[in-house]
């Protein structure tokens, strides 16, 4: 790996991070609440689409480490999530080209719904609650998420591959 | 599956392998810039609120010691020179409900077998095979076993009637009910329950003479064969979730105890200054934040973060250098609670037990309150009835006497859902301090 690779990838932790806590001022600080986007699944989405294949599964972890460093929910949990999200992306590839606009919003809105549920279930699963009645609780919040979510990977999505510092991750053609 | 149902071991490895997500959290301190002021301690009319809630405090916990006291003047009359221990509970194992663990105020006078009563109910007795194979416990606490467990047994009475039995486990009926054994007469079905063992008998259980376990109760047992009747008795105390002083009965041959000197709550030298990363949780229907404290600072799971005399969130998990919290408004918290109101006689507590976070709506918090012991009509009519609520003692890791916020109590049967009044509205709690657990200290 060489020396702008690895700062590559540290940039791309760095990135995580910064997105996620920002997530959670403006979830936690600002009257937006659940309709604030998911960070972290739309640079998941971006990365998916633009990097190598082969370094993806490193991406990937690298944001859902982002993510766990500010959040309560069981890191094992948001390590599926994403890897199930980096999946699916994948899957998607091997298709289609994923940089079309309706098809990352529809993937960055998809995913994040998923992954919200994802989330409460396995909450609602670890404190013996019900199963189906917090999926109803969350489902409101989780489509507010995902809605914004599909907007901005509809906008900013490509921009998020351009943050500073990860130009030596990208494939040419972003 | 491991999301769901996660392994100890699996979750102890992962905690050293996200080590570097401490970093991450480091690194994120300049978008923390953007959160705003924390709230100032020295603001006058804040530290007025709090000392204010600190007098509460000492009240609630006078209150709580003086409901843990026999009232029943008969009761008074035979205990007679009967050493009283006070015993706080401070923990329930998980892997055996019908157990407690109670600290005590002088440890050198307890005994195996010794009753344990509260208020004028009987509890269980003292344990000390229990406590010694519990090599965790220091020297003042110590195993009591309940009256529900499944091999216990105790003689007892009906109030009243010549019968006689043996009281122990729990009855296959609905509802928690005491079982009942071999009843000297078949025909009594209704009465109160009271403990009546032989004068010196092993382990004295005599001392407890005269306390009640509950009503008799002739119920059926499958509600689709009502015919089908089952004898229990309907016991007073919730022993499930409801037990936070209980009272040791020591022989007159003992010393009397000595008096041990209870520093107040806040400055009991068991607080470790905390700080968060961030004020912030990513996902919108949790409350959690990040404690920038792990294991290695000796954190523990189930510990309680305070800001002042209030509870601002429990510890759900204890990383080696971080650890999760969950905040009050966060669904699925569960904390033992206690509501102290007020009466024409004064302040009165209510033990509520478990409470449940059902999330929060605006600046209240919904809980959902099963009233096991529920506000008697018969006292506070039709109710609800403002209430101040605060912590209870059962849960290792978080103390009793920590406010959480005021309620309207619904009155009769439960179960019922709360709105909980946070302090100053539920806005982000000001200085933190974590509770350190008894193995930390040492």
């Amino acid at each position: 790996m060489t020396r702008d690779r690895l700062l590559a990838w540290l940039m791309l932790a760095a990135w995580a991070s910064w997105l996620t806590a920002a997530q959670g001022l403006i979830v936690a600080r600002t009257p937006l609440g659940p309709w604030t986007p998911d960070l972290g699944i739309l640079l998941a989405v971006a990365c998916a689409g633009a990097l190598h294949r082969r370094d993806m599964p490193l991406a990937t972890l690298l944001v859902a480490l982002g993510r766990i460093a500010h959040s309560v929910e069981p890191p094992v949990a948001v390590l599926a999530g994403f890897l199930a999200a980096a999946l699916t992306v994948q899957s998607a590839r091997r298709v289609t080209e994923v940089g079309g606009v309706f098809l990352r919003a529809s993937l960055g809105g998809g995913l994040a719904l998923g992954f919200a549920l994802w989330l409460a279930l396995v909450h609602a699963l670890r404190v013996g609650g019900d199963a189906t009645g917090a999926l109803a609780t969350a489902l409101p919040q989780a489509l507010a998420t995902a809605l914004v979510t599909a907007l901005f990977a509809l906008v900013f999505s490509p921009s998020l591959v351009h943050l500073p510092g990860l130009t030596p991750l990208r494939e040419r053609k972003w | 599956m491991l999301s769901v149902r996660p392994i100890p071991r699996v979750e102890e490895a992962l905690d050293h392998l996200l080590l570097p997500t401490r970093f991450l959290a480091e690194l994120a301190s300049p978008v923390g810039w953007l959160q705003g002021r924390e709230a100032r301690a020295e603001d006058p009319r804040r530290e007025a609120r709090r000392q204010a809630e600190i007098g509460e405090q000492e009240r609630l916990e006078s209150a709580i010691l003086e409901m843990a006291d026999p009232a029943d003047t008969r009761l008074l009359a035979r205990l007679g020179s009967i050493h009283l221990l006070r015993a706080e509970v401070i923990a329930r194992p998980a892997e055996d409900l019908d157990r407690l663990v109670v600290r005590v105020e002088d440890p050198s006078i307890v005994h195996d077998d010794l009753p344990v009563v509260s208020g004028d109910c009987y509890v269980g007795r003292i344990d000390l095979a229990a406590t010694r194979d519990d090599r965790s416990l220091p020297v003042d606490q110590f195993v009591v076993q309940l009256v529900t467990g499944r091999e216990f047994r105790t003689g007892a009475r009906v109030e009243g009637r010549d019968c006689r039995l043996v009281i122990g486990g729990i009855a296959a009926l609905p509802g928690l009910r005491l079982d009942v054994h071999n009843p000297s007469d078949r025909s009594v079905e209704s009465g109160t329950v009271v403990i009546d063992e032989p004068p010196f008998a092993e382990g004295r259980g005599d001392l407890a003479n005269g306390f009640r376990l509950g009503s008799l109760c002739l119920e059926a047992a499958d509600p689709d064969a009502p015919d089908e009747l089952a004898i229990g008795v309907a016991p007073e105390l919730d022993y499930a979730t409801g037990l936070h002083q209980v009272l040791v009965l020591v022989p007159p041959s003992e010393r009397a105890p000595a008096p041990v000197p209870t520093p107040p709550l806040l400055e009991d030298g068991r607080w470790l200054s905390a700080r968060l990363f961030l004020r912030a949780e990513p996902s919108s229907w949790r409350e959690g934040r990040k404690l920038a404290l792990g294991r290695h600072q000796g954190v523990e799971t189930g510990a309680a973060l305070a800001s002042g005399p209030r509870l601002a969130g429990i510890v759900l998990h204890a990383g080696l250098a971080t650890a999760d919290v969950a905040l009050l408004g966060d669904p699925g918290l569960a904390i033992p609670a206690l509501a102290l109101y007020s009466t024409a006689d004064g302040e009165r507590p209510h033990v509520l037990g478990r409470l449940t976070c059902l999330g929060r709506r605006g600046d209240t918090v919904r809980l959902h309150w099963p009233a096991t012991i529920p506000l008697d009509a018969t006292l506070h009519g039709e109710g609800p009835v403002p209430a101040r609520v605060w912590t209870g003692s059962g849960e290792a890791g978080i103390p009793r006497g920590l406010l959480l916020g005021d309620v309207e109590l619904p009155v009769g049967p439960g179960p019922h859902v709360l709105s909980l009044r946070l302090p100053d509205g539920g806005g982000e709690p000001g200085e933190l301090s974590l509770r350190l657990g008894q193995e930390q200290l040492e």
